[in-house]
């Protein structure tokens, strides 16, 4: 049983190293939703003319200059369930209301906070055709959302 | 790859005590003229045994050495582990209780997470020593477990778009469920002071994906966000024997 004893001692100091967690900072989930711009005629990638894109509420913030564009990131509220987005561009004003579930979940110490978007949908819009394509947003993704104009 | 060298070191290190036992009672071996009466007096014995030995004959009642000594040494962290088994035969029905307060703040001070929980664990253990006149367990088992418990979250996040957002969120009396396969050593030091361990294996049935706040922390199963993870408790128990049960002195051929 003295052998015993002494194996007992030897995994258990095993057993604490494996109690050590490993950081793990690279967060899977985004908070950005990707908009590609496709023409309406032949569904052909586009690019636009946008003169601004600004998050209803916070105009003084500009999330795109003016300048062309085939796609832009819209940043998404993580304070609330929804964000709406206004968009001046060669088409004219328009804007989109995205609805959506956000999850908070605390990493780690080193890591902080991540937000998980979740159900991304299109709640209103004044623009012809909107899709969205993937309702998760992820780092990963390419794109979240088609605008056709 | 470091959990896995450890689980099969662990493996392994329950082997080879068990064949150092075995050796230990082959050197005790008697004269060869003892074995018939050595081989009567067992069949009475084992007679006698099997009418019996479904009969309890003691409870092990502990508490978990690493929790205690994580609970003095790390700050905002508080866990408690009792442990309780009793012996059928082989067989060993064990209920665990535990109870985890823990809090964890960023390093940048931004976000400050609390949970406070308790568990519950039951479930048996096969016993592979039973004959040993010790009464030593090396086990495999299965526990059931279910946490019930609270946290919350307050953070201060910067957007370049939003500015500064804060917030505080809350879950109140989760639920959650999982299933642990565990493996083992108890062993007397003492008269009634008995040491073991146990490694556990854990894989979770509940989902917290959907909940505004994702807790981090499920008190007795460890990070929620994995699906499996790994336990590891040090016991220091006391036996209280229930009954006097023959323990024939088993003899290797």
């Amino acid at each position: 049983m003295r052998h015993a004893t002494i194996y007992i001692t030897l995994i258990t100091l095993l057993g604490l190293s494996s109690c050590l967690e490993d950081p793990d900072c690279n967060t899977l989930s985004s908070t950005t939703a990707i908009v590609k711009f496709y023409k309406e005629s032949d569904g052909k990638a586009d690019q636009i003319r946008v003169s601004s894109i600004k998050a209803e509420g916070f105009e003084d913030e500009s999330i795109a200059k003016s300048d062309l564009f085939s796609s832009v990131e819209l940043p998404i509220r993580t304070d609330q369930n929804s964000s709406t987005f206004l968009f001046v561009t060669e088409h004219g004003e328009s804007n989109i209301t995205f609805t959506y579930d956000v999850s908070t979940r605390f990493i780690s110490d080193e890591c902080g906070i991540e937000y998980i978007i979740r159900n991304l949908e299109i709640a209103s819009t004044t623009m012809d055709s909107v899709v969205v394509v993937n309702n998760t947003l992820s780092n990963s993704s390419t794109e979240d959302v088609k605008i056709f104009n | 790859m470091l959990k896995y060298l450890i689980s099969a070191s662990l493996l392994l290190a329950c082997l080879i005590s068990s064949a150092q036992d075995q050796k230990k009672e082959e050197n005790n071996k008697q004269a060869g003229k003892q074995k018939t009466v050595k081989a009567k007096t067992d069949s009475v014995i084992n007679e006698l045994d099997s009418s019996t030995m479904y009969i309890p004959t003691g409870v092990r009642i502990g508490t978990d050495v690493i929790s205690i000594i994580k609970t003095f040494s790390k700050d905002d962290y508080k866990q408690f582990n009792i442990t309780a088994d009793i012996d059928f035969h082989k067989y060993l029905f064990n209920i665990e209780l535990g109870h985890l307060e823990q809090s964890i703040d960023s390093y940048n001070d931004s976000a400050s997470y609390e949970v406070k929980g308790s568990y519950l664990k039951i479930g048996p253990d096969i016993n592979f020593l039973v004959k040993d006149p010790d009464r030593s367990a090396l086990f495999v088992g299965l526990r059931y477990a279910l946490s019930s418990f609270s946290d919350n979250l307050s953070f201060i996040d910067k957007s370049p778009t939003y500015g500064v957002i804060t917030d505080k969120l809350e879950n109140n009396n989760l639920t959650a469920h999982w299933i642990e396969l565990t493996t083992g050593l108890k062993v007397q030091i003492a008269k009634p002071l008995w040491m073991g361990y146990t490694a556990r294996f854990k894989v979770r049935m509940s989902n917290f994906e959907e909940e505004e706040l994702m807790p981090n922390t499920i008190p007795g199963y460890g990070l929620a966000e994995d699906k499996v993870t790994w336990g590891f408790n040090y016991w220091i128990m006391f036996r209280i024997p229930l009954r006097k049960a023959p323990v024939p002195n088993y003899l290797k051929k």
